[in-house]
């Protein structure tokens, strides 16, 4: 199939592009996304590391080992913690808007001095 | 036909250069795109591409839990959020940064209403990501991964072994994830559900239908 390094340096590339928009943008629900696309970005390693342990750990391709699968675990977890992330941040964001009318970040500045 | 063999062989690679080429432009295309709807659905594309790779790297249960998740709920929550809130028109205001100064001075002088107040912070985000890209690049490059080639993907389902270690190995952090996912549930209802004091009629018309069962629940 395809060579593992691939998918690594696909998730670097993705998280650069999230992480360049989510710097760039000054709306809150832009940065939300692109939070969400670095969140995949990262899923995207993790299963592809899993995958050199499932090898390394195994050996022969196909037996079903504990560890083998790890990776793929984390990937859950995040896929839980970002829906949970993504749900409380939309709140937030919809709380602002309707309190404030105000999208952009640079507006929302009740804190500055 | 050795020609032909090598084709063959190459082909996954070539599947997989495709999805990237896809995923990257559509992770680029939302932070970029004027319009907040059109990210989404950019990001929708970026999710479904991922969720590709996952096929390629042998993890079925995880591409079918991409869709499912992302694609099925995490998007559709922030299309809701944008359809409830107005905030397609807020996006759309041309005095913020978010109309697509950077690529059309790039390309075709300068942007037809963009600040040019936001240039430079732009232009050092772009040197964030950039440096982070090379950092993490070269240090893939020096370690030993780029000599790893993985032998062909079983085709052997992994749900069973994913269940398996969940409920066993991964029993406690099952359980602070179902723990969290309800706390986020309750509050975001309660942050969202609660009233604004901007006095606009015609937003309170639209969220009162959201707002009434909440409203009721707090006057109890």
């Amino acid at each position: 199939m395809i060579n593992v390094s691939y998918a690594i340096i696909l998730g670097v590339l993705l998280f650069a592009v999230g992480l360049y928009g989510a710097l760039r943008s000054t709306n809150a629900v832009r940065i939300l996304m692109c939070i969400e696309i670095m969140l995949n970005a990262v899923n995207v390693m993790f299963v592809a590391f899993a995958r050199l342990v499932s090898v390394d750990s195994v050996g022969l391709a196909g037996a079903v080992h504990p560890v083998a699968v790890s990776g793929q675990i984390f990937a859950i977890f995040i896929m839980a913690v970002a829906a949970a992330e993504a749900a409380v941040g939309l709140a937030i964001i919809l709380q602002i808007v309707r309190q404030r009318g105000v999208v952009h970040i640079d507006k929302i500045n009740l804190l500055k001095g | 036909m050795s020609l032909l063999d090598a084709f063959v062989r190459f082909l996954p690679t070539l599947g997989f250069a495709m999805l990237a080429v896809v995923i990257l432009v559509a992770g680029w295309m939302v932070g970029q795109v004027r319009r907040i709807t059109h990210a989404a659905f950019f990001m929708v594309l970026a999710f479904t591409g991922v969720a590709g790779v996952f096929v390629m790297l042998g993890a079925d249960f995880l591409a079918a839990t991409q869709i499912l998740i992302y694609v099925g709920a995490v998007a559709v929550m922030f299309l809701f959020a944008i359809m409830v809130s107005d905030l397609k028109e807020l996006s759309d205001n041309p005095s913020g940064r978010d109309c697509p100064g950077g690529e059309y001075s790039a390309a075709s002088g300068p942007a037809p209403k963009a600040s040019t107040a936001g240039r430079p912070w732009t232009i050092l985000a772009g040197l964030v990501a950039a440096a982070f890209a090379a950092l993490v690049l070269a240090a893939i490059g020096r370690s030993a991964l780029p000599g790893y080639v993985v032998a062909a993907a079983t085709g052997a389902p992994t749900t069973a072994p994913i269940g398996r270690a969940l409920f066993t190995t991964f029993l406690v952090p099952f359980e602070v994830a179902s723990i969290v996912l309800l706390v986020a549930l309750v509050g975001a209802i309660v942050i969202a559900g609660r009233e604004g004091d901007r006095p606009d009629a015609a937003k309170a018309a639209t969220d009162a239908g959201q707002d009434s069962g909440n409203r009721k629940g707090d006057a109890a």
